[in-house]
């Protein structure tokens, strides 16, 4: 019992090792060269007009901002975003144009499928996670 | 120290091995056409920057923006749909890229999507075109790319 417990130990280690190995040597493609970006939707809680949403989009042109959508109809702004570049609070604020609107994060309800499977997004977390730089 | 050694032989012999089977984007090589639809659109930055806007587009497109609603929520899976939408176009346009995301039957079996949706999507995708100032004939060159993914992608 005690012999299997320590090979299956020398197995786990040898595999971790291994892993740590990979996550590290691995020449990384251009994309995953690139700088990740989050992706926020807010929504505005009175109506925007046409002049207001272009003025919205004027506001979003700010370092760390890669790109935005104002969406006049239903009242909504999606940025994406280098989280280490800039904060929801400093978008918020652009949005906000300086406090004369009433700014929030919208949540959706997720349908039932979505077409990234979650695998491939749980294997990039774990060799990231295991990267040094 | 003989185990040791048997250790560091052994986890080197492993990653080798997860190396060998490493994901194809790694042989890549950065030889590209100039006359390519890729080196025409603006190379890689430019791909990555009309990606973002396209991503944000579709996220404000009441049309679609459901659909991705759990893939917003999660950075990590954001990413590999941001990835998997530029190494599509960067290879698709001659760039020197691989697409590694599932094919696009697979990826959208059981979602029943609808022609309208799917032409929310591309109006989606033509916004940001437009946005970045990208020529007719570009456009078009890259449409005629993406467009033949529709029968794979509509009603599955």
């Amino acid at each position: 019992m005690q012999k299997v417990l320590k090979k299956t130990t020398g197995v786990l280690c040898v595999s971790f090792a291994a892993l740590l190995l990979y996550a590290n040597l691995r020449p990384l493609s251009l994309t995953e060269q690139n700088r990740p970006v989050h992706l926020k939707i807010f929504s505005i809680d009175e109506p925007v007009a046409f002049e207001q949403a272009a003025t919205i989009k004027s506001a979003l042109k700010i370092p760390g901002i890669t790109a935005s959508c104002v969406n006049a109809a239903q009242q909504t702004v999606s940025v994406t975003f280098h989280p280490g570049q800039i904060g929801e609070p400093e978008i918020v604020q652009a949005i906000a144009l300086q406090g004369k609107l009433s700014v929030k994060e919208k949540y959706f309800p997720p349908t039932p499928v979505c077409p990234v499977p979650p695998l491939q997004a749980m294997k990039n977390k774990l060799l990231k996670s295991l990267r040094f730089v | 120290m003989k185990k040791l050694k048997l250790f560091s032989i052994l986890s080197l012999a492993l990653a080798l091995s997860f190396t060998a089977c490493k994901d194809d984007d790694t042989e890549i090589s950065y030889e590209v056409d100039p006359n390519s639809l890729y080196s025409r659109l603006g190379g890689f930055e430019a791909i990555s920057a009309v990606t973002d806007q396209f991503l944000a587009n579709v996220a404000g497109d009441a049309v679609i923006n459901a659909r991705f609603a759990a893939t917003v929520a999660d950075p990590f899976r954001l990413e590999v749909l941001r990835n998997n939408l530029i190494d599509q176009i960067c290879e698709g346009a001659g760039g020197p890229c691989k697409y590694k995301g599932e094919t696009m039957a697979e990826a959208h079996e059981g979602m029943d999507i609808t022609q309208d949706e799917f032409n929310a999507l591309v109006g989606d995708l033509v916004a940001a075109l437009d946005q970045f100032n990208v020529p007719e004939q570009e456009k078009n060159d890259l449409l005629a790319i993406l467009g033949p993914m529709q029968t794979d992608i509509v009603g599955k």
